[in-house]
């Protein structure tokens, strides 16, 4: 037999060993898990230590802790042991997560007055006697004498400590004790309160939200001191355990939104959630292209949003808040329109209506007119029109699809490309093409302006989901423009216009109070000078529908003291 | 029961007029002004008395049978065979006068907009949008018709004003034109051109019971025919009664005068948008009323699984004319010469009878 190997190896070829010989293989069999649920680390050895009570041994702790998080293979939970300072000096134990804690507060507010400051005398392994005589149990006594931190609070489970530790508090075990201290030591780096990035402003506040979901919720409180606002914290998530606030005026708001709000957030069963995608897993119509929540940066929108009865949500580590429930007619207004006069405002919005329908209908309208209705255009035009299409190859399709899609994306890798580069590649990226498209005779110069209008019409838009919902719908308006001329556009006009009557946000109609038409509707779609708006949106159905008095500027029907004399 | 979903008296109004003035954009004013003369403008005005009278026998009939539409009250009424007879009636009724509309705007459009595309291709995708609109549910058909109404009433105003240059008063001379017994004679007859008015019958439930119906009811009629009569005097006075005759679609004709300086000539296009946006919600209406009475008929509880059998039913119907001519001739001289006999005299008889049979007046109980 050796002799035939030896000839083998000898004659045959043999294929060298590959060097990388990794491969990414299923290894539900070699862990054998059974379930999904078995393959969450709230499950070791069988046993489900998500509701398991603390050990009073601080040993089985460690023991259990370092499974659950897989110590040392994860290097960033650090486990310190120490003594606390007593006549009969006590073991304990604190678990955080290094990068999230504040050190400064675990060093000044846990461990100096726990290590050097004890003084007490044990008289049972659960309970101590202080210098008063009276028996308290450890963990009471900790809290109540020694630990300089501000919030704190006592856990049984390992699932709840494991839930505080992955945020950022502390758990301190305490030898003896069977509950665990959870101390709210939460520091790492955020961004610093800026200007609005998406939504700018003239007038009114330049301070938008950042990651810090408590200073987002203290701007909000900062901006609207009331002792009826109310912020809920609902707890979602299974591998990320992401949490949001639900603020609501409790005066204000209808509670059955309220309710509504929290019963669809708490049902969320994922392992993850992006921040900013939450309204994903809570819209109402999810296959529609409209947006049907508000997402704004700026704490100023969402205090006029709480005062008029809606909800906002605002996410841990999400620079935006969530408004529900939204309408087509809330996402088309933007916060100068009430910082600025009345007849600013109105003209404001009226403008930009007039943009949503240019980005909406401009492309499609020139495809209509030039390849079916040329009877509509005057003559004069009519000529400028064919002179400047004489020498384009394209049909007018292709011309406008092609101008479109380039326009898309140099928008697309503006935004993009970091820096200063974005801003100058999109506008030396649109002039180049532009100019060097009319130069090489592929596209009209008519065309150019047409596709110009359509993105600033689409930029004038205040809230980017439902510009980025135009542009998108559009393209069905080109594409029925080629195939039906205006006849087509009035077709997907039709449909679209029904399927905006058939949407609603949180059980809000999307288009009301234009249908159906509820009190004082006309006011808020355009800017009736504010003292004339003394109602709160009927659409939101709130407790409270008084805002102000009909007569709202008092002065107006006092004399002036000068006339008296 | 179908459930139907609810809306405000504002969308009633709306829908009603929508549902009863569509005609004007098509053959409506030359019928008037052939009928009438110089005074074709009247006959919607007297129509407005049999349209009240029959609208009125509507409501009393539904007062009879709280939470019932006119086809259940029917039933009620007159028993199974005679109210499925007459359910039967408006069900035709809808059918054909919805597939006389599609077909006369579809010729309407081809002529207008569209010379070189195929009858079918319009006929078919003006039906489609319908048929998506019908499938989202009558809220939704209640809520476009005041998206639609507002720039239709504006277009209406506009047209108004803008040829107001060339109007010559002289035309509405004499004052009767084809006389006062024609004119009573035709008025009562042409009441059909509001037969659409027994939809607020069908949907009652929504409107929210008999005295809502009523009172939108009326105010839905007295628009329709305020707009109705304006429209025709307005034709009238611009073409005079002689030429007015001459067009098949009058209206359209109209906007084809109206001249802005010299950049703006050819503005009628621009109306052909809100023209179409009117015709396509009277197909969705048209054909949400077959199918809802269909519905009904059969005691089903959704309307939804019948769409596409009586969008089937309609498209084949509306094919049946050999011309815009034939399909104009059956709307104007046959089914608004005799539909008010299914609208308004059925719901006579069905009323006699609930009134023999010893039924009385009930209010829904709080």
């Amino acid at each position: 037999m050796d002799i035939i190997n030896l000839v083998k190896k000898l004659l045959a070829f043999q294929e060298p060993e590959a060097e990388n010989t990794f491969i990414l293989v299923e290894n539900e069999a070699e862990t054998g898990h059974k379930n999904d649920e078995d393959a969450t680390c709230d499950f070791l050895n069988g046993v489900d230590y998500k509701n398991t009570k603390i050990s009073p041994n601080l040993t089985v702790n460690r023991k259990i802790i370092e499974k659950l998080f897989s110590v040392p293979e994860n290097s960033d939970l650090v486990i310190k042991e120490f003594d606390i300072q007593s006549n009969t000096p006590l073991k304990a134990m604190a678990v955080f997560m290094d990068g999230l804690v504040d050190k400064a507060v675990l060093h000044y507010a846990v461990f100096e007055p726990l290590m050097l400051r004890g003084d007490h005398q044990s008289n049972h392994p659960d309970r101590l006697a202080s210098n008063d005589g009276n028996s308290i149990s450890i963990a009471d006594y900790i809290l109540q004498k020694l630990i300089l931190v501000n919030q704190t609070k006592k856990k049984d489970t390992y699932g709840a400590v494991i839930n505080a530790i992955i945020v950022g508090e502390t758990a301190l075990f305490i030898e003896n004790a069977c509950e665990t201290i959870i101390l709210e030591t939460k520091g790492w780096k955020d961004r610093t309160i800026e200007q609005p990035l998406n939504e700018k402003t003239v007038r009114g506040p330049h301070e938008a939200f950042n990651e810090n979901y408590r200073e987002n919720i203290g701007l909000i409180r900062k901006t609207l001191p009331n002792h009826n606002l109310m912020n809920d914290t609902i707890y979602f998530g299974s591998e990320q355990k992401g949490f949001c606030g639900v603020l609501y005026l409790k005066n204000i708001t209808n509670p059955s939104l309220v309710t509504e709000v929290k019963r669809r957030l708490s049902s969320i069963k994922t392992d993850y959630i992006p921040d900013s995608g939450l309204e994903q897993y809570i819209e109402d119509h999810p296959f529609m292209i409209l947006p049907q929540t508000r997402v704004t940066e700026r704490p100023d929108i969402v205090v006029s949003s709480l005062l008029e009865g809606r909800v906002a949500i605002i996410a841990c580590n999400s620079p935006n808040a969530m408004i529900v429930p939204a309408t087509f007619w809330s996402l088309l207004h933007a916060p100068d329109d009430i910082y600025f006069r009345f007849s600013f405002g109105t003209f404001l919005r009226v403008i930009r209506m007039l943009a949503m329908l240019f980005t909406l209908l401009l492309p499609g309208l020139y495809i209509a007119i030039t390849n079916f209705h040329q009877e509509m255009i005057p003559t004069d035009l009519l000529f400028a029109i064919a002179g400047a299409r004489e020498k384009i190859p394209f049909p007018t399709i292709i011309e406008v699809l092609l101008m479109e899609l380039s326009f898309e994306l140099i928008r697309e890798a503006g935004i993009k490309i970091p820096g200063l580069i974005g801003p100058t590649l999109g506008i030396i990226g649109a002039l180049i093409l532009g100019q060097a498209a009319v130069a090489a005779n592929i596209v009209s110069p008519i065309l150019i302006i047409i596709v110009a209008i359509t993105g600033i019409g689409s930029f004038a838009i205040p809230d980017y989901s439902m510009a980025f919902s135009f542009r998108l719908t559009r393209f069905f308006y080109i594409v029925a423009a080629t195939v039906l001329g205006l006849y087509g556009i009035v077709l997907v006009a039709f449909i679209n216009l029904a399927l905006m009557c058939h949407m609603k946000s949180f059980g809000v109609p999307y288009l009301a109070p234009f249908t159906p038409r509820s009190k004082g509707g006309i006011k808020r779609l355009f800017r009736y000078p504010i003292w004339e708006q003394e109602t709160t949106p009927d659409e939101t159905n709130p407790i409270k529908r008084k805002r102000q008095p009909k007569i709202s500027r008092g002065w107006t029907e006092k004399e002036p003291e000068g006339r008296k004399e | 029961m179908l459930k139907e979903g609810k809306f405000g008296p504002f969308e009633t109004m709306w829908l009603l007029v929508l549902f009863c003035c569509t005609k004007l954009i098509l053959g409506f004013p030359r019928t008037m002004i052939m009928l009438g003369g110089s005074a074709g403008w009247m006959i919607p005005i007297i129509s407005a008395i049999p349209v009240l009278l029959g609208f009125t026998i509507i409501v009393l009939l539904l007062k009879h049978f709280p939470g019932q539409s006119i086809i259940e009250a029917g039933t009620g009424a007159a028993g199974p065979i005679i109210g499925n007879i007459a359910a039967t009636g408006y069900l035709v009724f809808f059918i054909v006068i919805t597939a006389m509309v599609l077909r006369e705007f579809a010729e309407s459009i081809k002529i207008m907009t569209l010379p070189m595309t195929p009858l079918p291709v319009i006929v078919l995708s003006f039906f489609l949008a319908a048929v998506v609109c019908v499938y989202l549910g009558l809220e939704v058909c209640a809520r476009l018709s005041v998206v639609i109404a507002i720039p239709m009433l504006a277009v209406i105003v506009l047209i108004v004003i803008l040829i107001c240059r060339e109007y010559n008063f002289n035309y509405l001379f004499p004052l009767l034109g084809k006389g006062p017994q024609k004119l009573l004679l035709w008025g009562m007859i042409k009441c059909s051109n509001y037969s659409e008015i027994i939809f607020a019958g069908l949907v009652i439930n929504s409107i929210g019971g008999w005295q809502q119906t009523f009172k939108t009811g009326i105010k839905a009629i007295f628009l329709s025919i305020l707009v109705s009569a304006m429209i025709t005097a307005v034709i009238i006075m611009t073409f005079n009664s002689q030429m007015a005759e001459e067009f098949y679609l009058p209206l359209f004709r109209l906007t084809k005068e109206i001249t802005i300086g010299r950049f703006f000539q050819r503005v009628e296009a621009v109306f052909i948008i809100i023209w179409t946006l009117v015709g396509l919600l009277y197909c969705t209406l048209g054909l949400y009323a077959a199918t809802a009475i269909f519905a009904r008929m059969l005691n089903a509880s959704d309307y939804k699984p019948l769409v596409p059998a009586m969008a089937m039913i309609i498209l084949t119907v509306a094919f049946l004319p050999h011309d815009m001519k034939a399909a104009v001739v059956l709307d104007s001289e046959i089914i608004r010469v005799y539909s008010w006999l299914i609208s308004f005299a059925v719901p006579l008889i069905i009323l006699l009878i609930a009134v023999i049979k010893g039924y009385k007046p009930k209010f829904k109980r709080k």
